[in-house]
């Protein structure tokens, strides 16, 4: 009985023990382009200047045209990690937040209208870079879930640029293999001489639908080393070619050891 | 020893909330009402401007090739994301794709949720996708909005991890449309979220359809197995052509790039339809409250189509309300809106459309407010909208005032339907009043009431809610004499019932018998295979008095 026992077991334990190889080998997505290895590696250089960022803290003035009537006011924009990341723009209006938080493993998101009405981000809204407004904490920093892929030299508002593409990769438990999220990919362009990120383009979605592609832009220009690390000093997102946030950049501080209690999703 | 490999579930995002987005009913949809003509079609519910440009009509075996380039006005509807509602603008600009002129197609709205679980000492994460429900766009360009309840729910979750229904997975559904358009709607869903769709008629035609987009493969085929095709190279085939192509697509749909459609002429050479392309900058600037506009963006509209005689359509497009600078390398005469203004035909008419009302002439769900056809030649013909109860979308009353180039004003009662769970976003005509000259009771010649699904309270300002299973159509003389024609329909939109009464008929609740002067009963063959159309008997008709005037 004993013998039986231990046999079923061992055979419990080695299914599980190839059954965890067979996952493993099924689950490693493709490699990147080493073209765009090296672009994203020279970027976050150009950015970095060779400086460890683990947390960021951006903060300036604000035209909000996402309400009923453009308004301008104060913007703190802070990130820690590449996941966690907080946009809080103080209005006559009330203050609007965003907030992605992946503390505890799943990416989320919230957002708080100056109304005080708040809701969560749909999933389909949170496979982009949490850190969109810093491009050093995103995709083009070296991830394993993340690919990247080169797709050439392009013209983008008469300037030249190296466009990359970055996806995310994800497994799958019915053992299909790992498979590309279409959601979570992004465009990075990024300035041919200097290689600094000056756009960066990907899709939100409708709240209850996933297959509508609403294109986003962040443009990052009028860069300035501030603290040791190249920052964009106007920033401007915008959602189907309408400008919704439009930063100007005054203060950057960086490794203040931000809490992440900042990044809290109530 | 017991192992239990879903050992723990660690934390769950559920996005609960489903905001309702805009949607609007577009082409000729069942039970609506309709004006216009003799090219253009106008919704007398929502105010869509359909047109449709026949390109190639071939007979075939069983089913003739009918292939018809259709546009439908009604380019703008809402979404929302995160808290922002903004325009979002219909797939090709209001064409229809190439292969949904010949099949339809589905949109599908996949919602997607992102779970994880921990398995054999790692955390690992997964979708889980999940379908509420799916608007099919048909050949004509009409809308049928389909829902899934319980939903259509499929992804990575294994049995005892989160996200895994509890039921287990639900990959696929066929669905009845509510719309009386008989058609039924078949998903599957896969795990890895790809979504395939067909669609069956009453006669028990079946149609692939593509899914996501108006273009790519499809294929129709009729209960004797004549089939027509379509391949991914944008080919055509009927039956009787099964190599060469009866039809066939291409172009990328861009000014460098014009949508050609190339077919086989009587004489034998290649005749072609030219779809051609401006870029425009788009911007709508309707200025609706709490929506945000959309653009400036660079878009290709259709600038005009050319025939293989070398005649052409013209179309132009709405001006931008306020200020914008066009995009370099764009038309630079003005933004657009998107929405049409004008087209020219190739005998030399135009037909103009002004927006106005409501909000730059939009309300929040896409709907126009108000229209000004102009028929050159053929006069000015003036729509306009006003809301009745409720707000934009469905269940809302509306009145549109129609006046015609002598005048003349026709006041319709609609409305939008009013079923939640399913809706159609259809509208239905409750009243129509029809004057000699202006609004006046001394101008009044005639008055049309309808009541839907035995509700007879109302029924000219009542809410309307699908499905359609009976219509009661007063018709009424200035001098309140009323007759009456009930209508019963069945779950496919198939007449099954058809009674006549005579003049002397009153409002308000149900007929009697005493006026009842005809009826035409129909059964229906239960032939499976979704063949639902076929009449089991002749149909019964009684007469019950004779009509004497």
């Amino acid at each position: 009985m004993q013998t039986r026992i231990s046999c079923r077991f061992l055979q419990s334990f080695l299914l599980i023990f190839v059954g965890s190889t067979f996952l493993f080998s099924q689950n490693q997505p493709p490699a990147s382009d080493p073209r765009a290895v090296s672009f994203a590696s020279q970027s976050i250089s150009a950015l970095a200047s060779g400086k460890a960022i683990t947390d960021v803290a951006l903060t300036g003035s604000v035209t909000w045209s996402g309400g009923a009537a453009p308004e301008t006011g104060t913007a703190t924009l802070l990130a820690s990690g590449k996941s966690e990341s907080r946009m809080s723009l103080l209005l006559p209006s009330g203050t609007r937040t965003e907030i992605r938080d992946a503390s505890t493993g799943l990416p989320q998101g919230q957002w708080i209208a100056e109304s005080g009405k708040s809701g969560l981000y749909a999933s389909q809204n949170c496979a982009t870079d949490a850190v969109w407004f810093f491009p050093a904490l995103g995709s083009l920093a070296p991830s394993s879930s993340v690919v990247l892929a080169y797709v050439g030299q392009e013209t983008r508002n008469g300037a030249a640029v190296q466009h990359i593409q970055s996806f995310l990769y994800q497994t799958n438990l019915s053992g299909a293999g790992p498979s590309q999220q279409p959601l979570s990919t992004m465009d990075f362009y990024l300035d041919a001489a200097t290689l600094l990120p000056v756009a960066v383009t990907f899709n939100v979605h409708p709240d209850n639908n996933a297959s509508t592609n609403l294109p986003t832009e962040v443009d990052f220009s009028s860069y300035q080393v501030l603290n040791g690390v190249a920052v964009p000093t106007h920033i401007q997102r915008s959602l189907q070619g309408n400008v919704l946030v439009d930063i100007t950049i005054s203060g950057a501080f960086f490794n203040t050891g931000l809490p992440l209690s900042d990044f809290a999703i109530n | 020893m017991k192992l239990h490999p879903w050992l723990a579930a660690l934390f769950i995002i559920i996005i609960g909330a489903c905001i309702a987005s805009g949607q609007v009913a577009t082409g000729t949809p069942p039970f609506g009402s309709f004006a216009g003509g003799p090219f253009d079609t106008v919704n007398l519910g929502n105010l869509n401007v359909h047109l449709a440009i026949p390109v190639l009509h071939k007979a075939g075996r069983g089913m003739p090739f009918t292939y018809d380039l259709t546009y439908d006005g009604l380019v703008w509807v809402t979404v929302t994301s995160s808290g922002t509602t903004t325009w979002q603008p219909a797939a090709n600009w209001g064409w229809a794709g190439a292969t949904q002129i010949a099949t339809g197609w589905v949109s599908a709205p996949l919602n997607s949720v992102i779970y994880q679980c921990y398995y054999l000492h790692n955390v690992q994460q997964y979708t889980v996708y999940t379908l509420t429900g799916a608007n099919y766009l048909d050949n004509f360009g009409s809308s049928h909005y389909f829902t899934f309840n319980p939903p259509v729910v499929e992804g990575g979750a294994p049995p005892g991890c989160p996200g895994y229904p509890s039921g287990g997975y639900k990959p696929s559904e066929s669905v009845l449309a509510p719309d009386g358009s008989g058609l039924t709607l078949t998903v599957n869903l896969t795990p890895e979220g790809s979504i395939t769709a067909s669609l069956t008629t009453r006669s028990g035609k079946l149609m692939n359809v593509p899914v996501g987009t108006s273009g790519g493969q499809g294929t129709v085929t009729d209960t004797n197995g004549n089939q027509i095709t379509i391949n991914s190279s944008g080919q055509f085939f009927d039956t009787l052509s099964s190599t060469t192509p009866v039809l066939t697509v291409s172009g990328s749909g861009t000014p460098a790039s014009p949508t050609e459609f190339q077919y086989t002429a009587p004489s034998g050479g290649t005749a072609s339809y030219t779809m051609n392309y401006t870029q425009y900058t788009v911007q709508t600037g309707f200025g609706v409250s709490g929506v945000i506009e959309y653009g400036r963006l660079s878009d290709p509209l259709v600038g005009g189509i050319t025939l293989p005689d070398g005649t052409s359509y013209a179309f132009t497009y709405e001006k931008t309300p306020g200020s914008c600078t066009p995009l370099q390398g764009t038309y630079q005469g003005n933004c657009v809106t998107g929405r049409i203004a004008s087209v020219t035909l190739p005998t030399g008419g135009t037909i103009t459309y002004a927006y106005s009302g409501g909000s730059n002439g939009i309300f929040s769900d896409g709907s126009t407010a108000g229209l000004t056809r102009t028929l050159n030649p053929g006069g000015e013909w003036q729509y306009s909208r006003s809301l009745v109860s409720g707000s934009p979308g469905p269940g809302s009353t509306w009145t549109t005032t129609v006046i015609d180039p002598n005048a003349n004003y026709t006041v319709i009662n609609a409305a939008e339907d009013g079923n939640t769970s399913a809706p159609t976003y259809d509208f239905y005509e409750t009243q129509r009043q029809v004057y000699k000259g202006s609004v006046s009771p001394s101008n009044l010649l005639a008055t049309s009431i309808r009541c839907y699904n035995a509700n007879y309270l109302s029924c000219a300002t009542a809410p309307v809610s699908s499905p359609i299973t009976q219509t009661d159509v007063y018709s009424q003389l200035p001098n309140s004499s009323t007759r009456l024609a009930e209508v019963l329909y069945n779950s496919y939109g198939l007449v099954t019932d058809d009674k006549e009464y005579n003049y002397g008929v009153t409002l308000g609740a149900a007929p009697g018998t005493t006026d009842l002067v005809r009826e035409t009963a129909i059964s229906y063959a239960s032939l499976g295979n979704y063949i639902d159309n076929r009449p089991a008997t002749l149909p019964a008709t009684h007469t019950m008095l004779s009509i004497v005037f």
